[in-house]
């Protein structure tokens, strides 16, 4: 009897390994797809004919310093890319790991499967925050300049998620309504935004539509410290967290017997969130759908473990995002806005989780 | 110039009111109306469709086209509520949020249409976006008007049955109205009112939901009064929306932006009013 007890031990213990294996396995993969990926979209459109393994290579030139002769062909791959497409897409890449996460971390947190920055509307108030404090002047940081624009819009991006917060304490809110309430505060938000840009020429016009749709059009390298900073930043404290995260799932009472004071918890990482979504839409705009996707997309594969999935998460949002600006850029002659991309690809997949979901609980919402 | 912008303010916000009202009767959801369950979104889509790339169901008659493929593509959204509301009996937020789903997808192709066909048209098609009543002409006016009253008539037709919906279907059908084909009638008609109104004005949100909501407040569920009195105040509401919209600054702004700022308040409201009723 013992004996067997012992072998079935070993069985779970090598199941699990197996299963951590397998886990550690799709991570290598989604990290060789994300480089293949990179470099890939770094060779189209450039008028250079470098192939997609040379682009490591110009890269790592650019930064170890090698100087070349002016107009020669490696002069020109090394303008070509680092000044004019790289900005860009690494753009896209670092936006789209961003925004994963966040929609990862928040689904976790809100135990809600529809839940990302932008349907949870925390997008549309820190757009409005920043186009608030850069048209009116008004801010709530104590210095006009790029840091009062980012602290407000860090301010009204907390705005939808503190609401949600605070209803649920008086009341029991459904997923569905949660997302529906962040839904009202983005077209609120949204309105106002538009509002406040009253008298505005048409360019200005042409350039608050193309930021409320998300693009990377003007991003240039100076846009991407803020945005890489808060990345890196929030990636390694949410990595950190991912145990918590996990113990959050079990439930609120669960989780404070285990240790984990679920509000407290729950509004720090918020503001963290809230921090990252910010640093994305202040450069790129409102992109819809990476957060939430992304993240489904990874649990299908490998369950709900935040220790994986928020990793994870990183790199296929990056993909994602990488491929969507990809198309957005090929499908005509005129660029059109990577969020419009997102929104088609994003929708059918929201309305999905949204029936999957109702169907599971049977009119349990 | 003037009395034409105030008409068909008039006429649009009496159009949406009344299918607002509807819309909220047969689904006994008070969150429906044709903004929020994607039919305007299909509506705004189609008539993008015949206008920039010129396809249209029928191919002659200029403005007649555009209406045509308004109500042809609002009908994707108005088939999903049908086969939700009685297939998959989902609940109302349920079914809110997959319209608000409908929504994201049919404005985010209509925007890489729009950007496809005109760059430079880029602050007339904003506006038409976020819906305005200032560039439409007597003729589009006059056939919105027709239109909404023949509809607004078809539909007070059915105030009765749509007054035993109210009730629940097990009880409406003891009382002789088949409320599977009373959906799809007044959804029908609904769709092409709003899908005229959309083809001319753009997509003017949350005035379905605020005004049939206000007129509820004061006389009440009943439609054989809800529906006239949703087409009067909305008719009031959305004139007095269109000269806010005009006054705000020197150059105005869209008419659709006020009404989104007056009525994403409400609809959190009747949210969580709904909500706390459940717990």
């Amino acid at each position: 009897m013992a004996y067997v007890e012992t072998n079935d031990g070993y069985e779970i213990i090598e199941e699990y390994n197996a299963s951590i294996a397998r886990k550690v396995t799709f991570l290598i993969i989604l990290a060789i797809i994300l480089f293949l990926t990179f470099c890939f979209i770094c060779t189209l459109d450039t008028g250079r004919d470098f192939s997609m393994f040379s682009v490591p290579r110009i890269i790592w030139n650019n930064i170890a310093g090698v100087t070349y002769e002016k107009y020669s062909a490696g002069w020109w791959d090394d303008y070509i890319l680092i000044q004019k497409n790289l900005p860009r897409i690494a753009g896209a890449t670092i936006a789209g790991a961003s925004l994963a996460v966040c929609g990862a971390t928040t689904q976790s947190l809100m135990n809600n499967p529809l839940a990302s920055p932008y349907t949870m509307g925390m997008s549309s108030g820190a757009c409005f925050g920043s186009v608030l404090a850069i048209v009116a002047g008004f801010s709530l940081g104590s210095s006009i300049g790029i840091y009062g624009v980012s602290f407000n819009a860090f301010i009204f991006g907390m705005i939808p998620v503190a609401i949600v917060i605070a209803l649920s304490r008086v009341m029991t809110l459904t997923p569905v309504t949660i997302i529906l309430i962040g839904v009202a505060v983005s077209q609120f938000f949204g309105s106002l935004t538009t509002l406040i840009q009253v008298g505005a020429d048409e360019d200005t016009l042409q350039a608050a539509y193309l930021w409320q749709v998300g693009n990377f059009y003007n991003i240039g390298w100076s846009d991407l410290q803020l945005m890489s900073f808060f990345l890196i930043i929030g990636s390694i404290v949410l990595i950190l967290m991912s145990q918590k995260f996990n113990i959050l799932t079990l439930g609120d009472d669960s989780a404070k017997a285990l240790g984990v004071d679920a509000t407290v918890f729950r509004i720090s990482c918020m503001a963290l969130l809230a921090l990252m979504t910010m640093s994305v839409v202040a450069f790129v705009g409102i992109i819809g759908f990476v957060g939430l996707i992304a993240p489904h997309m990874v649990r299908f594969v490998i369950g709900g473990d935040n220790k994986f999935v928020i990793p994870a998460s990183i790199l296929s949002g990056a993909v994602l995002l990488l491929v969507a600006d990809t198309i957005s850029r090929m499908i005509t002659s005129d660029p059109i806005p990577v969020g419009a991309v997102m929104s088609c690809i994003g929708g059918p997949i929201f309305i999905y989780l949204i029936l999957r979901r109702s169907s599971m609980f049977k009119g349990g919402y | 110039m003037r009395v034409p912008r105030g008409l068909m303010a008039a006429i649009a916000g009496a159009c949406l009111a009344v299918g607002g009202a509807v819309m909220q009767s047969m689904l006994q959801n008070p969150l429906a109306d044709p903004y929020t369950t994607g039919v305007s979104s299909g509506a705004s889509l189609g008539a993008t469709i015949a206008i920039v790339l010129g396809i249209s169901i029928i191919p002659f008659g200029g403005d007649v086209s555009i209406v045509a493929n308004a109500f042809a593509m609002s009908l994707i959204p108005a088939t999903v509520i049908v086969l939700l509301s009685t297939v998959k009996k989902v609940t109302s937020t349920v079914m809110i949020l997959i319209g608000i789903g409908i929504m994201y997808i049919f404005s985010a192709i209509t925007q890489i249409l729009k950007l496809i066909a005109t760059p430079r048209q880029m602050q007339q098609i904003y506006m038409w976006q976020l819906g305005s009543a200032e560039f439409a002409s007597l003729d589009q006016i006059f056939m919105v008007f027709v239109v909404t009253i023949a509809c607004t008539v078809l539909l007070y037709h059915f105030r009765h049955d749509l007054n035993h919906l109210l009730v629940g279907d097990d009880v409406a059908l003891t009382m002789g109205t088949n409320p599977w084909r009373t959906r799809i009638i007044c959804l029908v008609i609904v769709s092409l009112m709003t899908a005229t109104c959309v083809s001319f004005t753009g997509t003017i949100g949350f005035v379905g939901l605020v005004v049939p909501q206000i007129i509820r407040v004061l006389i009440g569920s009943d439609n054989r009064y809800l529906i006239p009195s949703s087409a009067a105040f909305g008719a009031f509401f959305l004139i007095v929306a269109d000269s806010l919209a005009r006054m705000v600054g020197t150059t105005g702004v869209p008419v659709g932006v006020i009404t989104a700022v007056i009525g994403s308040p409400m609809f959190l409201y009747l949210l969580v009013k709904q909500s706390r009723r459940r717990v």
